[in-house]
């Protein structure tokens, strides 16, 4: 019995043993198969999702979001009745049933999307019908919300969330960071588990990017633009906005724009960038740049004379004529030359200029190169080597044989209105990452001087006389502004070579206020119908941007002719305008005190306005205190003959405050010195 | 106490103690999964709300874009595009100019 008993005993331990030992081997030894169940079992692969960064203007509006959605796919296999879901689907998302129906009764097919990018009440909607056999799949939506405003520059996106163009495309890696694959510890319901104290749901998201760009000086540059075409029933326009001190592009638009949003209804032609992927011939704003040669080098001074020929100058076989034929000058000074815009003037500069030094003039001012702005796809520009023949220096001083991007032009004479600085132009201020608060700020970087200073402020004062009475630029002023400028009418090239010789190029470039430069302004109108020369189609379109430019800026004006002014008639508010109500509180308020914005209850707000300033004419207004150097001011344009008796401040006045003025009357104000001061 | 009850109290405080730590053990293992599960389900509920949040905010972007408050300007307040000489700027001067 004993015996028996030892035997199961030892049979026992050694079965035990052999677990014991299969246990050891299975737990400690390592397993390249029973590790690969293990993780079957235990583990998931998560994709962490990573938020493509934001992109905003100067002042932080947002101009393109990137947004969680869900796309909709189905498996048919695993549908239990596809016609039906079909037709839940239709209903819900809106789609034509027929199709659908088709995709989901393919049952070898083992996926099929049915709707990407859809926001989660519409997820919800659609988890609620618990049909087996769709499934959702998290993705980045990426959306402008301005819709076409900065759509040229700002580009867009792929359906897999990679930038294609314009800055999407060339600050991809910054914006997105790659996507995450980690493995995680799951429950048996597939859930994550945390495993020391961390749980992994997102990864970093993508670098937020804020651009120079003013997007209300967009807005108005794109809806200028358009109207120009409109207007001119061109086919196209384009507009650069530049920081006339540091370069930094401040708006970039062409004209018709696209719906990024939409992208792919649009044709690769319209969604190009014309501001920096296309060169052209620019016609007479390469004038300025022969007068910056020739005054940098001491050639020529502003007054200096050429003979203008009458309007015909033969080179070799070629005749020059100047841009209008009726123009015939007979002798023109520099200043005049660019004023008048006399292609033989700027000829006879370029000749005595002579082409080595043409062309080092031009490539310092950075035709032929990139501006190295950042953005994809910039063109360089062409422009031939030397020996150029005399006709050819001929062309390329009043702006023909030679091909510049608008962004090069605008750049060129933001160094003009420098002081003669070349800066590289940009558009991205800075970068931000997203989670940690880091910032890459881009600073302003300057090229090169190409000007001194005081060749730079001759060419000012010469450019500004182009914006003058008389001149071509005349329609680009701005009332209070001085602008510099220069208009430019090329004729378009053939692709076949030649030109075209009833299609231009209609363009102004130009800077204001010319005492200390805010803007530099280029814009161009391509192939305008009704009147093509820049005078009449672009410097008008500068002069409203610039105009909107100057007022937003907040800048005070410098040059005020009296024809600016306001006059009497003109004034857009009057008492008599005003109900009865509004009227008597005006009247009492204007007796004793300058009314208050509270005080006037429902009259409009406009006339509070109206009853402070110098528009009061219709009673006399409180004067008391006021020194006679502000009693002049106040009643400047009323038509009141003022007479004084005594010195210092206003006493009380005759009429009385609040009396009513019945036409041209003399109002007597009787001073005393300030009692406080003794 | 008297020396003879506690030793023979002490092999079942012994299992008791032993219990005890198990079942804390398992309790705290316990309370990691369930708190784990509750971080989840918070973390999914911020990242839901933070979702809403950004389609709030494209919405916003979307409303208050130019062209949209020019259009509610130019549709709903009958407003009109000012033109050249309609603009009146006033300077620091208190001086009125016509734009």
């Amino acid at each position: 019995m004993k015996s028996r008993i030892i035997i199961v005993f030892i049979l026992l331990s050694v079965l035990w043993g052999a677990l014991l030992t299969r246990t050891a081997f299975l737990q400690i030894l390592p397993n390249e198969r029973l590790e690969s169940l293990r993780k079957k079992q235990f583990e998931t692969v998560v994709t962490l999702r990573s938020r493509r960064g934001d992109v905003f203007d100067r002042h932080g509006h947002e101009l393109a979001i990137s947004t969680a959605s869900h796309s909709l796919f189905a498996d048919p296999k695993l549908l239990e009745a596809p016609l039906k879901t079909a037709r839940l689907l239709a209903k819900e998302l809106k789609l034509p049933y027929r199709p659908l129906a088709d995709r989901l009764r393919h049952r070898k097919n083992r996926f099929t999307w049915i709707q990407r990018h859809l926001n989660g009440a519409t997820k919800e909607r659609i988890e609620r019908l618990k049909i087996r056999g769709l499934g959702f799949v998290e993705e980045s939506k990426r959306t402008y919300p301005n819709e076409k405003l900065l759509a040229h520059v700002l580009g867009f996106v792929g359906s897999e969330g990679e930038g294609l163009e314009g800055l999407e495309a060339r600050y991809n890696d910054q914006l997105q960071i790659n996507k995450k694959k980690v493995s995680i510890q799951r429950d048996a319901r597939g859930r994550p588990l945390i495993v020391g104290g961390q749980l992994f749901t997102e990864a970093p998201d993508g670098a937020d990017v804020h651009l120079t760009i003013d997007r209300e000086l967009q807005f108005i540059l794109e809806q200028e633009l358009k109207l120009a075409v409109d207007q001119h029933q061109a086919d196209s326009a384009v507009g650069v906005i530049l920081n006339a001190q540091t370069s930094e592009v401040l708006a970039m638009a062409n004209a018709p724009s696209f719906n990024p949003n939409k992208h792919g209804e649009f044709i690769q032609e319209r969604r190009r960038n014309r501001a920096v992927t296309d060169a052209f011939e620019p016609g007479s704003t390469m004038k300025t740049f022969v007068v910056a040669g020739a005054l940098a080098r001491g050639l020529v001074e502003p007054n200096t004379k050429f003979d203008c020929e009458d309007g015909t100058f033969r080179i070799g076989k070629q005749i020059i004529r100047e841009a209008d034929e009726q123009h015939r000058f007979k002798k023109l000074t520099v200043s005049e030359i660019l004023s008048y815009s006399s292609n033989i003037g700027a000829t006879k500069i370029a000749f005595k200029l002579d082409s080595r030094n043409l062309f080092a003039t031009l490539s310092q001012f950075g035709f032929g190169e990139r501006t190295g702005i950042d953005l994809p796809g910039e063109a360089k520009g062409i422009m031939l080597p030397l020996p150029w023949r005399d006709h050819l220096l001929s062309n390329i001083s009043f702006g023909h044989g030679i091909s510049v991007t608008p962004l090069q032009i605008a750049n060129a004479y933001a160094a003009i209105a420098n002081g003669g600085w070349l800066k590289r132009p940009f558009i991205v201020s800075r970068i931000q990452d997203y989670d940690t608060g880091e910032e890459t700020r881009f600073e302003p970087k300057t090229m090169r001087r190409v000007l001194l200073p005081e060749a730079a402020s001759r060419l000012k004062l010469i450019l500004s006389a182009a914006t003058s009475a008389e001149a071509t630029g005349w329609n680009a002023r701005v009332v209070g502004f001085p602008v510099a400028g220069k208009t430019g009418t090329a004729q378009k090239v053939k692709p076949s070579g030649g030109y075209y010789t009833n299609a231009y190029i209609s363009s102004f470039a130009g800077f204001l206020p010319v005492n200390d430069p805010k803007f530099v302004i280029y814009i161009a109108v391509d192939n305008p119908k009704k009147s093509y020369y820049g005078s009449q189609v672009a410097a008008p379109v500068f002069s409203r941007i610039a105009s909107f430019a100057v007022r937003q800026a907040g800048l005070s004006p410098v040059m005020i002719t009296a024809e600016d002014l306001v006059p009497q008639s003109d004034r857009p508010f009057r008492f008599t305008d005003l109900d009865t109500e509004g009227l008597a509180i005006a009247r009492k308020r204007a007796a004793i005190g300058p009314l208050k914005q509270a005080d006037v209850g429902g009259v409009r707000d406009a006339v509070v306005g109206a009853a402070n300033g110098v528009l009061i004419n219709d009673v006399i207004p409180d004067l008391t205190g006021l020194s006679l150097r502000e009693v002049v001011r106040r009643m400047r344009g009323t038509g009141l003959l003022i007479q004084t008796r005594g010195q210092g401040f206003v006493r009380h006045s005759y009429p009385a405050a609040g009396t009513p003025m019945s036409g041209p009357q003399t109002l007597t104000v009787f001073l005393e010195p300030d009692s406080r001061n003794e | 106490m008297k020396r003879g009850k506690w030793s023979e109290l002490k092999p079942f405080l012994s299992v008791v103690i032993v219990v005890v730590t198990l079942f804390s053990l398992v309790f705290f293992k316990m309370e990691i999964r369930r708190i784990g599960y509750s971080v989840l389900k918070l973390a999914r509920e911020e990242r839901r709300l933070r979702d809403q949040q950004r389609q709030q905010l494209v919405q916003l972007a979307k409303i208050l874009r130019p062209e949209h408050v020019q259009s509610i300007a130019q549709s709903r307040l009958t407003l009109k595009r000012a033109e050249s000489g309609q603009i009146i700027q006033m300077t620091n001067q208190g001086i009125a100019l016509k734009q």
